[in-house]
């Protein structure tokens, strides 16, 4: 009990309701009468019950003065709370309240005149632990002042638990809830650290989430006194301030003296905001960390709201874990999906029995089924006879072996056959069981032709080398022609081939060559021709390639009549031709090929053929050119033969009158003196003849090489007849057994010539007209007008000429074979006459002469001052007399 | 040469150039020759059938009969008699082809045709 004493200094001090209040009321009672004091003893009584009841009370008890210091504290109440009266009477009950403003906040209402009713508050017990309390009060007032509060305090823990719990069970429930319905993360982090703040209580509550380089924590939530997610703690490096600390060491941390670490929070914004508690704890799943959890506490934490933080990071953690891994899923998922229906293979499933589970727009379009088509069913591409082999695949790969890439067959929806390449994996269930298998297909077809014909073309082209150069093996265009032929025909697979060589376009000469086998025998010793039909003059000026089927050929309006057989070629069955053109562009001919082995020609045989007839065409010109060379080689060697004789009669007539000359000379010289006359008159003559004939040698020759066909020479008016004349005389001179007639017609006067040169053609063709004529014949020279111009023929009674021979007769060194026997000569005469006849503008003839003989013959025109003179008539000849007599 | 010898030689000229012919025969007759001429080879065989020479002096371009054709129809015919073949082109080649005895080119001093004639008569 307390002393009186101690109860008089207090009730000195504080009068109020209390042991020192009863002590008050003591003294006043002192202060009474006698009766009062009897009444007083009787009130000291009733206070000292009322003393002992309040302190001794069941319920916690205690008063608090305005200033809110405690001014009693019953036994209940300090035992309740654990605490010595001296550690607590006398303190501000402030001390004791765990929400710093519960204590403000009463003494407030309880000032206003507010009775309070289980006031919620925690209070803080001698041993650390909070009490849950629930406070009945009231305040006594006198004289509108306040004297003190009486407070019962009612031990709530339990009942608080029991809210907790609920509460607990409650946020529980919610995060379960938000868990299971929120879709995204964001979402539902927000709705996690809302509902933190909601049923935990506390100022802010935020969640950050670890990126995915898993160094930075990053602010994802933030519910309560803020919900910005940006600002200071938006991102934080793991490591760094206490979030980073926590989510580096995996391990909550839990402080109610936030202000003092400026790790946890701006220091200035917990004072503002009253934050005094805070927890972290790391989002951790097993070893992977997630991110962290925080809440910003007004009010010291109790064990069960940190119980609920920590399961409820648990909770969050698995939240995020599984938004995640639906996200992956979901990713997972349209990847897969996109690459099901974007793959250009055919990708497919199967349940253990092989049908069809999924099917892929890619399968629909290599295989040509619809995936309504084949759910349920087998594969339907899978031909029957495969579908052993496809069966014991699917056995491989559920044995666990690769199976990748198997090509083989299989049958398109439309009935064609397809190239897949199979790659097929057994997929199991977590507990082994089959679930079936994954197919993909990949269409090879083309890949597989491609292939397919690369070899033969190969082959192909192996074939056309070894054509080609069998083909250039010979110069022979014959040869060359059957080897094409035969190369053709055996490599293009056909029962006939021709090969039609036409140079210059000249088909009445081409050269052909033909190939039947045995079905056409019969046709082979017939006598092809080269008619250069529609279909081969078609191939051959367009240079273009000609490709028919049978039923092509036979219907073709212009070409259908070759699909008939006739005695002279065999029916074409089909045809497949090809120009052979020459490098310079132009056709040579064609190569034609009919009645293949087997079906009909294709468009490869259509390119074969053309590089055939290309090579073949480059061996034909060869071998043409061959052959041109050849007989151009012929006639040079010709040339030189005729250039050999020439020489040899050069050499010949120039040799010979020279020895004559000499020889004369000599045997004069030494023996003139014994030698009769007649021999000496004749050796004098031979040597005067002979220089003659040595120099109209010489001068024919020099004319030749003087002389070509544009050169003009310069005329003058010469007068025809004398120069008929003198070089008659002259030769009758030289040749004294010869006779000449000369017969001059009217008119022929003066004509346009070179007197030397006209001189020297008349020489030439009395000379050749002496040559073959008999020794007794007489040579007739001919003058007579023709208009303008004058004409003279020189005729004898030789060997005549033949009218085809004419032209060569005036070429340099031409002697006409059936005279070469007859009279010796260089064959230059004639043509030295024809140069310089048309040097002069004139003409050179030679004719038959009637009865035999020969006529040579040249025109020239008519001096320009004497054409009237001439036409006058019969006196020409007179008149030329007299002008020139 | 001994008068004996030479007199008792007789030439026969085949060629179809008079004026030569002429000039060979007066040159043979001067160094003491016999002569006699045909104008072309058929008219030369028909000289030699009618007698044999002692030599002949051929030419090989002649109209109706040439010389190659006539020294092969002679020696055909058995005739021996040493040919000195003449010609303005190829005369020795023509020699070596038909295997007479000499060949003289034209242009030539009738001397030479005279010491040829001597030496396919030497024994």
């Amino acid at each position: 009990m307390p002393s009186l004493a101690a109860a008089n200094t207090l009730s000195d001090a504080s009068p109020r309701f209390s042991r020192g209040v009863a002590k008050g009321y003591a003294v006043t009672a002192r202060d009474a009468s006698d009766v009062a004091t009897v009444q007083a003893g009787a009130l000291a009584v009733a206070f000292d019950e009322l003393d002992d009841f309040f302190e001794h009370a069941p319920i916690p008890f205690h008063c608090v003065g305005p200033d809110g210091t405690i001014l009693r504290a019953n036994a209940s109440e300090l035992s309740f709370l654990g605490y010595q009266r001296d550690d607590y009477v006398g303190h501000n009950v402030a001390e004791f309240h765990v929400d710093k403003g519960a204590a403000d906040e009463i003494m407030r209402r309880l000032g206003n005149g507010d009775v309070l009713h289980s006031y919620q508050a925690r209070l803080l017990a001698k041993d650390g632990s909070t009490k849950d309390v629930l406070i009945d009060s009231s305040a006594l007032f006198r004289n509108g002042e306040f004297i003190h509060s009486r407070c019962f305090t009612r031990d709530n823990t339990a009942q608080s638990e029991i809210d907790s719990r609920r509460r607990l069970a409650e946020f529980d429930a919610d995060l379960g809830r938000i868990l299971a319905e929120v879709a995204t993360c964001d979402e539902m982090l927000q709705a996690c650290a809302a509902a933190i703040v909601t049923h935990l209580g506390g100022a802010v509550a935020r969640i950050w989430t670890l990126n995915d380089d898993e160094d930075v924590l990053e602010l994802r939530a933030s519910a309560g006194r803020t919900t910005d997610v940006g600002g200071e703690q938006a991102r934080i490096p793991v490591g760094s301030l206490r979030i980073g600390r926590i989510a580096a060491a995996r391990a909550a941390h839990i402080t109610h003296a936030v202000v003092d670490d400026p790790s946890i929070c701006d220091p200035e914004w917990a004072r503002h905001e009253g934050v005094v508690a805070f927890v972290g704890h790391p989002l951790v799943l097993g070893e992977r960390l997630l991110g962290v959890m925080a809440l910003f506490g007004r009010a010291p934490l109790d064990q069960i709201t940190l119980a609920a933080l920590a399961s409820g990071a648990r909770l969050v953690a698995l939240g995020i874990d599984r938004l995640r891994a639906d996200s992956e899923l979901h990713l997972a998922h349209d990847r897969l999906s996109a690459i099901f229906d974007a793959s250009p293979g055919g990708i497919f499933s199967m349940d253990p029995d092989l049908r069809v589970t999924q099917w892929s727009a890619g399968a629909e379009r290599i295989t040509g089924w619809t995936a309504d088509e084949v759910l349920g069913e087998r594969p339907r591409q899978v031909p029957d006879e495969e579908w052993p082999a496809f069966e014991a695949l699917a056995a491989r790969a559920r044995s666990g072996e690769r199976v990748r890439g198997v090509e083989t067959q299989r049958t398109h929806k439309n009935g064609t056959l397809i190239y897949v390449s199979v790659s097929l994996a057994a997929i199991n269930r977590s507990d082994g069981a089959p679930y079936g298998y994954v197919a993909i297909i990949d269409d090879v077809t083309v890949r597989k032709l491609a292939e397919a014909a690369r070899l033969y073309m190969e082959d192909m082209l192996r074939r056309v080398a070894a054509a080609s150069l069998d083909m250039n093996a010979s110069l022979s265009i014959d040869e060359v022609l059957s080897r094409v032929t035969t190369n053709v025909q055996e490599i293009l697979d056909a029962q006939q081939a021709m090969t039609i060589a036409v140079f210059d376009g000249n088909w009445a000469d081409a050269t052909v060559s033909v190939a039947l086998s045995d079905r056409y025998a019969e046709w082979r010793d017939r006598v092809v021709i080269a008619d250069g039909h529609g279909l081969q003059r078609a191939v051959c000026e367009e240079n273009r390639a000609v490709r028919l089927s049978r039923a092509e050929l036979a219907a073709h309006p212009a070409w259908g009549a070759l699909a008939e057989g006739t005695d002279a070629r065999p029916a074409l069955r089909g045809v497949l031709a090809a120009p052979l053109i020459a490098l310079d562009g132009s056709n040579l001919g064609l190569v034609q090929l009919s009645d293949k082995c087997v079906g009909e020609f294709t468009a490869i045989d259509e390119l074969i053929l053309l590089q055939m007839a290309r090579l073949a065409a480059i061996s034909i010109e060869n071998a043409h050119l061959y052959e041109e060379q050849g007989r151009t080689a012929e006639r040079l060697a010709r040339a030189n033969g005729v250039m050999d004789e020439f020489l040899g009669l050069v050499s010949h007539e120039l040799r010979t009158p020279i020895t004559t000359i000499y020889g004369n000379a000599r045997v004069l010289r030494q023996h003139g003196a014994a030698l009769d006359e007649a021999d000496r008159a004749t050796a004098m003559q031979d040597i005067e003849v002979e220089a003659d004939r040595l120099q109209r040698i010489i001068e024919n020759l020099l004319i030749l090489a003087r002389f070509d066909a544009t050169q003009a020479i310069e005329t003058e008016p010469v007068k025809l007849e004398s120069s008929i004349r003198s070089v008659s005389d002259a030769y009758m001179r030289s040749h004294p057994t010869r006779s000449i007639d000369i017969e001059i017609g009217d008119g022929v006067i003066y004509a346009d010539a070179q007197p030397t040169y006209l001189e020297l053609v008349l020489g030439n063709l009395v000379s050749n007209a002496d040559k073959y004529s008999t020794s007794d014949a007489t040579i007739q020279v001919k003058a007579w007008r023709d208009e303008d111009n004058v004409r003279v023929a020189v005729l004898d009674r030789g060997s005549g000429v033949i009218p085809d021979e004419v032209a060569e007769l005036f070429s340099p060194f031409y002697r006409a074979g059936r005279t070469m026997s007859v009279a010796p000569g260089m064959g230059i005469g004639l043509a030295v006459c024809k140069r310089i006849m048309e040097a002069q503008g004139g003409e050179i003839w030679a004719k038959p002469r009637e009865g035999g003989g020969a006529e040579f013959g040249f025109s020239l025109r008519v001096a320009s001052d004497h054409l009237e003179a001439g036409r006058g008539g019969a006196d020409g000849l007179a008149a030329g007399g007299a002008t020139h007599g | 040469m001994a008068d004996v010898e030479t007199k008792a030689v007789e030439v026969l000229i085949v060629d179809d150039d008079p004026a030569l012919s002429r000039m060979v025969r007066l040159n043979l007759l001067s160094e003491g020759f016999r002569v006699r001429m045909a104008i072309h080879g058929a008219d030369g065989l028909d000289s030699v059938a009618n007698h044999e020479p002692d030599v002949i002096v051929l030419d090989l371009q002649m109209p109706v009969m040439d010389g190659r054709t006539f020294f092969r129809e002679l020696r055909t015919r058995g005739c021996a008699a040493p040919v000195i073949v003449v010609s303005a082109y190829g005369a020795e080649s023509a020699r070596l082809e038909l295997g007479a005895e000499a060949s003289i080119g034209k242009p030539f001093d009738p001397i030479t045709l005279v010491s040829a004639i001597r030496r396919v008569l030497a024994p």
